[in-house]
């Protein structure tokens, strides 16, 4: 990097061609290039209140009477006939049944009182360090679209996700690993697959990159072929000497710089992932406290505590996904939400904790909550046998929570209509969500954009969104 | 920025309390007294009884309560909900650079608004109900049964007459009596639409408001009102069409430049260089420009026999030559497809749903685009065929399909380019379906208008004089084919069975043959022959079936006649229908009194006469926009043409020619190659060979001259360009000989590690070029991904070019890379011998065009000795092998180098 120190930014900057190519610079180079004194990357528009964002997604729509959202009504007319009164909001009408109540038990907890139901018992004692949005809704109740619009504010395929826009608008903190990260599920997928951290029209730099929990966290990270040190050693010394002849023979290209420093962070990233997924380092204490020692919570336990030291590290927002669809329980709800929540509950409330005692919860925002919710009324089995009932896809009512990063602990915020139905009070849709969340991390939704099409593409659209001022701190 | 949220965070919460407080406390808040006097001074400018931005008037009782084209501004009580409170509040109007209203301003508005929006003398709006407010439901909720295609109990709902004529059932409607009427009867007992049968026809349950406005309808006389377009159409004024991209391309005559230039090319461009005491540089020299030119026609890298060939070729001439091979190439029209392909969103899949279905027909789509490209099929027909192919042939009637009718219809793939999830009931409802319709003008309008018109979807277009009746009207001359009301799901009932009758009647003589050959294996099954006969039967019989092959269909727009009547959107929301639009193009590119309807006389031909039952929409659209003096189509054509000549376009945003694009920087360059064009019958090859053959275009790209300028849109250089995500890996393949030529067909399959890595399945003599490999958008072969191959989204008119680690992580460390240069090291040794020089020599020859300078032959010859020194080192490997070794480390560091994967 030595040869780019003579190159002032704005030189930089303004010798290459394409805004496209200037913004994945930006992300790439760093003090090496430009000396002491000068920042990395791009600047917050106001002081942020997190400097990270962990954001627990879960695919699905996770049923919200079922865990935050007690409906003493929904008990008293179990089953009432109820579909007419929704029937354009039913996704699967055949199998619609009557009103049904919850098959679990709520209860207070913690100072605040906060209602969560014997579901989520490990969360039930973190209650005080979460703010509850009981009045989210989105616009589309099929789970592609929805998918779509909660990670990249459209329901449409190709535009950039939030964790894209956050690493556009406030560049890396740690130059040997990226700025926006993904855990997914060694199991598969989730849907719309690698499309949920697509950068869609942003510089490609932004895309989450994907660290698979076990194994080689980054593709290729690894030499896949057999070959001893000294030679790999050697033949990058070969590259590098060959393109520094090559650079130097053409001044005033600082596209072969960054070239260069490519190659020089694909070295530093081989090592610093490495290091940054190798959970011996920690405690045993911290292996079981995440449930690493057990076999239902090992694999998000494991997720949750590396993206712990991912952020310790400065990674700017890290994503976890699950396999497939858990949450969504269109049959089974009282075995199948169990599942589900056996599987998240413990690591979920392990990572506030740990977080907390570690004093990174008041700079790392966690966020947790799915695309959709799910109906008052029971879906049936072609059976028709009610033990076997689930819920269907809601568009009107999503239960999601915050933590840490400037969000005041034990509120909740909004409130359904009595049977749960829709959301009713201080409805929050996803783009107050969105704008919410930028607002944590120290960006204006308005100011983050990219000039596209002579337009100003944003997370939030053409929306005016309202920031959730009420769950701030 | 921060300091401005809260502040507007903090002012609204002191306005809801003292807003309150103000209601509790007063006498109720009239208009007259108390907003009408500050709108009309702060917002009457623009919104007006004389101007009215955005058909919004502010200052009458009538204008607030009508609201203006993005619908209702005013909802009495909620402050928040309406939009005259929230833009004003959000500072978003007045428009900055206008007076701002004062907070005490701003607290009147909301306290009038809160306290029910009173007025003095309430305006008398009571528009009466027609069949525009009608006719739009009918279409959202009952006509996929009871319309055109269908006529469930004999009724069809889409007209007047229609409805009281009725079905089986008697009359549907009782004039002036909805409660009587049975089409009201049924909707209230909830009977139609039928609720559980709605998902099966992409239908929604009727809303209350709807069916009170039928009611209305009914009740008075289901009365019929006549459009009346020219006084709601905003007006575009001769200054908005002063606009120097909708005039059209001016005859510019080639100015003298001091010394004699032979390409007119080289004078635009260094009269510009002179005014600034700047001159062309020097040309390249000869094998930078064969590499150059080999990769900017080809996408490949020039072989030792086209070195060879072009250093022997001394003649006068030699580079004329060069150009001329190089665009009779096959490999010409592969690479040039692909710039097509981006602007038109080309992609193998539908783009939605989980398993994101591979779209199995569009293939074809491409094979046309490649064909079009090699055989330089003029640009104007290469259009004409892409938007109303089906209109320029009479293939419904043909005796035979002709390779010209088969081309016409395939092409109509460029309208079906874009992510699609219509497949399915659950995700085919007319929200779904005006999604794919609004990508594809958006495909439609960038890559051939170079405009951005998707913001008129919702709004009037914030910079450009394009109105929602532009957007509307536009996609209604799309609406026999994409008609949201009349709908095709996008894959089986989307697809024709028309190809060539000489494809049709293979394919139907090899189901024939196997049907024949099964039948008589199946008589010889029925004779009980024994055990091991009988096996053998079965297993030729199963090895029959599996030559069966599917049935060729194309994957094409087409005209369906009889498309349902179109209306603007409000704020483009499918639930708020505003007027009547009729077919037509946009008023900044038409003058004043322009009749599409005669556009369309204008334009037919046979096959749109009457009794075809096409409407000739599409067709009248293309020879419009084919017309020689048009404005932006010559021009958008060649300013993309000549951005992938140079690496930026003369209007460096190719997609944007609009008010908020940037200007040409050679605007009578740019009006010279637009006429010149069309003038060469709209040869795109035409345009390579003028292009190529400018001094502009071989000048080196070595200039060091950093300080004399840093506009490179001047031109006192050549970019220095990185290959593009398809060169980097045809490249690698062609550099180690593992380059299929194959063309044409299926795509290649692609293959998912379990880790996610995607690559393309091998073939048997190596692997296709990149085009020829399925482009599944969830399964992007990485290596593409990784050097910006584009997400269509919907398309891409400028890719990024990224310099990110995994790029390097991918060419350092993949398996198929490291294999690619043992086929490369092995080549090398085969063509030059065990020898390090001679080796080094032809290395760099094949991969970079050149010989090594004796720098790089030094080191290259000092690391091969160390390279063979660890490998015997290592002690796993005998001394012969480690010298295999110590070539493949070094071909591996080529593929790597910055030499490689940069253009000079």
């Amino acid at each position: 990097m030595s040869g780019m120190q003579n190159i002032s930014r704005r030189q930089l900057f303004s010798q290459v061609a394409g805004g496209v190519a200037t913004a994945a610079l930006a992300g790439l180079l760093n003090e090496d290039a430009f000396g002491a004194g000068e920042t990395l990357g791009p600047s917050p528009h106001h002081t942020p209140q997190a400097r990270s964002m962990i954001h627990l997604f879960m695919n699905g729509g996770p049923s919200q009477m079922d865990l935050f959202d007690p409906k003493p009504e929904l008990q008293k007319r179990h089953g009432e006939d109820y579909f007419k009164e929704i029937a354009g909001e039913v996704e699967f009408p055949q199998a619609a049944g009557a009103l049904m109540r919850s098959a679990f038990e709520f209860a207070q907890h913690g100072e605040s009182g906060m209602w969560v139901s014997d579901a989520m018992p490990h969360l039930a004692n973190q209650v005080d360090r979460i703010a509850m949005i009981r009045s989210m809704q989105t616009t589309n109740l099929t789970h592609e679209p929805a998918l779509y619009k909660i990670h990249t504010g459209s329901e449409f395929i190709g535009r950039p996700s939030i964790g894209a826009w956050v690493s556009y608008g406030l560049g890396t903190e740690n130059r040997n690993l990226p700025g926006y990260v993904v855990l997914d599920d060694p199991l598969g997928l989730p849907v719309n697959g690698i499309d949920n951290w697509q950068a869609g029209y942003l510089p490609p730099v932004h895309q989450g990159t994907r660290f698979r929990a076990t194994g080689a966290p980054v593709l290729n990270l690894q030499r896949d072929f057999d070959e001893p040190d000294s030679v790999t050693r050697l033949e990058r010394d070969l590259i590098a000497k060959l393109d520094r002849i090559h650079k130097r023979d053409r001044p005033g290209r600082p596209q072969l710089g960054a070239r260069i420093a490519s190659y020089e962070l694909a070295a530093r990233m081989q090592l610093a992932a490495t290091d940054a997924l190798d959970l011996s380092q920690e405690t045993e204490e911290t292996h079981k406290r995440y449930g690493l020692d057990q076999k239902v919570t090992e694999s998000y336990g494991r997720r949750c505590l590396i993206a712990r030291r991912l952020v310790e590290r400065g990674v700017r927002f890290v994503q976890l996904f699950i396999n497939s669809q858990i949450w969504d329980n269109h049959s089974g709800i009282g075995t199948a939400l169990k599942d589900a929540c056996e599987r998240t509950d413990q690591p979920v409330a392990a990572l506030l904790e740990d977080l907390d005692q570690r004093g990174l919860l008041d700079e790392t925002l966690v966020v947790w909550g799915g695309e959709m919710g799910r109906l008052p009324i029971a879906q049936l089995t072609a059976d028709k046998d009610p033990k076997k009932a689930g819920r269907d896809h809601n568009r009107n009512a999503i239960c999601t929570w915050l933590a840490g990063g400037g969000v005041k602990g034990g509120v909740v915020h909004g409130a359904t209509d009595e049977l749960g139905f829709s959301a009713v009070q201080d409805i929050v849709r996803v783009e107050d969500w969105h704008a919410t969340i930028l607002n944590q991390l120290g960006l204006f939704h308005e100011e983050l954009f990219l000039e596209r099409n002579g337009l100003k593409d944003r997370l939030t659209g053409v929306t005016h969104p309202r920031i959730v001022k009420e769950i701030l701190a | 920025m921060r300091r401005l949220v809260f502040t507007i965070g903090l002012l609204a919460v002191c306005l809801i309390a003292r807003g309150q407080a103000t209601i509790a406390a007063d006498t109720p808040l009239l208009f007259e007294d108390s907003v009408a006097k500050l709108l009309t001074k702060k917002c009457g400018t623009c919104h007006g009884a004389e101007d009215k931005e955005a058909r919004l008037d502010l200052t009458s009782a009538t204008g607030i309560v009508l609201g203006g084209e993005n619908g209702k501004v005013l909802e009495p009580g909620t402050p928040n909900e309406s939009s005259l409170f929230a833009r004003v509040l959000s500072g978003e109007m007045p428009p900055e650079g206008s007076p701002r209203l004062t907070k005490a301003e701003i607290q009147t508005i909301h306290d009038w608004i809160a306290d029910g929006a009173k007025f003095k003398t309430p305006p008398k709006i009571a528009r009466p109900v027609t069949q525009h407010d009608a006719i739009p439901i009918f279409l959202l909720r009952c006509t996929a049964c009871h319309g055109t295609r269908r006529k469930e109990g004999g009724l069809d709902l889409r007209t007047r007459e229609s409805i009281l004529k009725g079905g089986s059932k008697g009359p549907a409607a009782v004039v002036g009596k909805p409660a009587e009427s049975l089409l009201i009867q049924r909707i209230h007992a909830e009977e139609m639409p039928p609720r559980r049968l709605l998902v099966s026809v992409s239908v929604k349950p009727m809303t209350p408001t709807e069916l009170a406005t039928l009611e209305r309808w009914i009740e008075a006389g289901l009365p019929l009102s006549k459009p009346n377009l020219a006084s709601t159409r905003p007006k575009v004024t001769d200054e908005n069409r002063a606009f120097w991209s909708f005039q059209s391309p001016k005859a510019v005559s080639i100015p003298k430049v001091g010394r004699g230039v032979a390409n007119p090319i080289d004078a635009f461009i260094e009269r510009r260089l002179n005014e600034n005491g700047l001159t062309l540089a020097e040309r390249a020299d000869r094998l930078t420009l064969l590499r150059r030119v080999c990769f900017d026609l080809t996408g490949l890298p020039p072989t030792i026999e086209q070195q060879d060939k072009f250093l022997a070729d001394t003649e006068p001439g030699a580079w004329e030559r060069l150009i001329d091979r190089l665009l009779d190439s096959p490999r010409y029209g592969e690479r040039w497809a692909r710039h097509w392909l981006d602007a038109a969103g080309y992609a193998d899949s539908e783009g939605a749903q989980n398993e994101d279905r591979v779209r199995p027909h569009i293939w074809r789509y491409r094979d046309y685009v490649v064909r079009a490209f090699n055989a330089d099929k003029p640009y104007d027909r290469f259009l004409q065929e892409q938007i109303a192919g089906d209109e320029l042939v009479d293939y419904e009637n043909a005796k035979e399909i002709t390779p010209e009718i088969y081309d016409c219809l395939v092409a109509t793939g460029f309208l079906r380019t874009t992510p699609d999830r219509t497949f399915a009931d659950i995700t085919n409802f007319v929200p779904d379906r005006l999604e794919v319709i609004a990508d594809e003008m958006q495909v439609f309008s960038s890559a051939v208008l170079g405009l951005t018109i998707q913001c008129a979807r919702c709004h009037a277009h914030k910079f450009d004089p394009i109105s929602q009746h532009d957007y509307y009207g536009l996609t209604a001359i799309f609406k026999d084919a994409l008609d949201e009301h009349d709908w095709l799901k996008s894959q089986g009932p989307r697809t024709l069975n028309v190809v060539t009758t000489k494809e049709r009647s293979e394919w139907e003589a090899n189901e024939e043959a196997i049907r024949l050959e099964v039948e008589s294996l199946k008589t010889e099954l029925e004779a009980k022959p024994d055990e091991a006969k009988q096996k053998d039967l079965e297993a030729k019989i199963k090895a029959a079936e599996s030559r069966r092959k599917p049935e060729p269909r194309i994957h094409a727009l087409w005209s369906r006649g009889e498309p349902s009547p179109s209306f603007l959107l409000l704020r483009g929301n499918y639930l708020t229908p505003g007027e009547p639009v009729s077919p037509t193009i946009p008023a900044s590119l038409s003058a004043d009194g322009f009749s599409f309807e005669k556009l369309i006389r204008e334009s037919s031909t046979g096959s749109t006469d009457a009794g075809t039952g096409k409407t000739g929409r599409r067709l009248a659209l293309a020879r419009w926009l084919t017309r020689p003096d048009h404005p932006l189509t010559a021009r958008v054509m060649v300013n993309r043409v000549w951005k992938h000549h140079f690496g930026r376009g003369i209007v460096r945003t190719v997609d944007n020619f609009g008010v908020a694009g940037e200007r040409p920087s050679h605007p009578e360059l740019l009006d010279w190659l637009a006429t010149e064009f069309v003038k060469n019958r709209w040869s795109i090859k035409w345009l390579h060979r003028t292009i190529l053959t400018s001094e502009t275009w071989q000048q080196t790209s070595r200039s060091s001259d950093v300080k004399s300028t840093n506009d490179a849109s001047r031109l006192w250089h050549m970019p220095l360009l990185r290959m593009d995500a398809e060169t980097v890996r045809d490249s690698l393949l062609s550099v180690s000989g593992q380059l299929d030529l194959t063309p044409f067909g299926p795509p290649d399959s692609v293959d998912v590690r379990g880790d996610g890595l995607v690559t393309a399945v091998r073939s048997e003599r190596g692997w296709r070029r990149s085009i020829f490999i399925q482009q599944r958008r969830t399964r992007i072969p990485t290596l593409l991904e990784n050097f910006d191959f584009p997400q269509m989204g919907p398309n891409c008119l400028q890719r990024g070019e990224s310099v990110v680690a995994p790029q390097a992580l991918h060419l350092l460390n993949n398996r198929m890379v490291h294999e690619l240069a043992e086929h490369f090291s092995a080549r090398v040794r085969a063509e030059a011998g065990d020898d390090a020089t001679a080796q080094l020599q032809r290395a760099w020859r094949i991969a970079i065009g050149r010989l090594p300078s004796d720098e790089e032959e030094q080191i290259g010859k000092e690391l091969m000795v160390e390279f063979r020194q660890k490998w015997i080192a290592d002690g796993k490997v005998s001394e012969e092998e480690a010298s295999v070794k110590a070539l493949l480390g070094l071909c591996h560091a080529v593929m790597n180098s910055a030499a490689f994967l940069y253009i000079d």
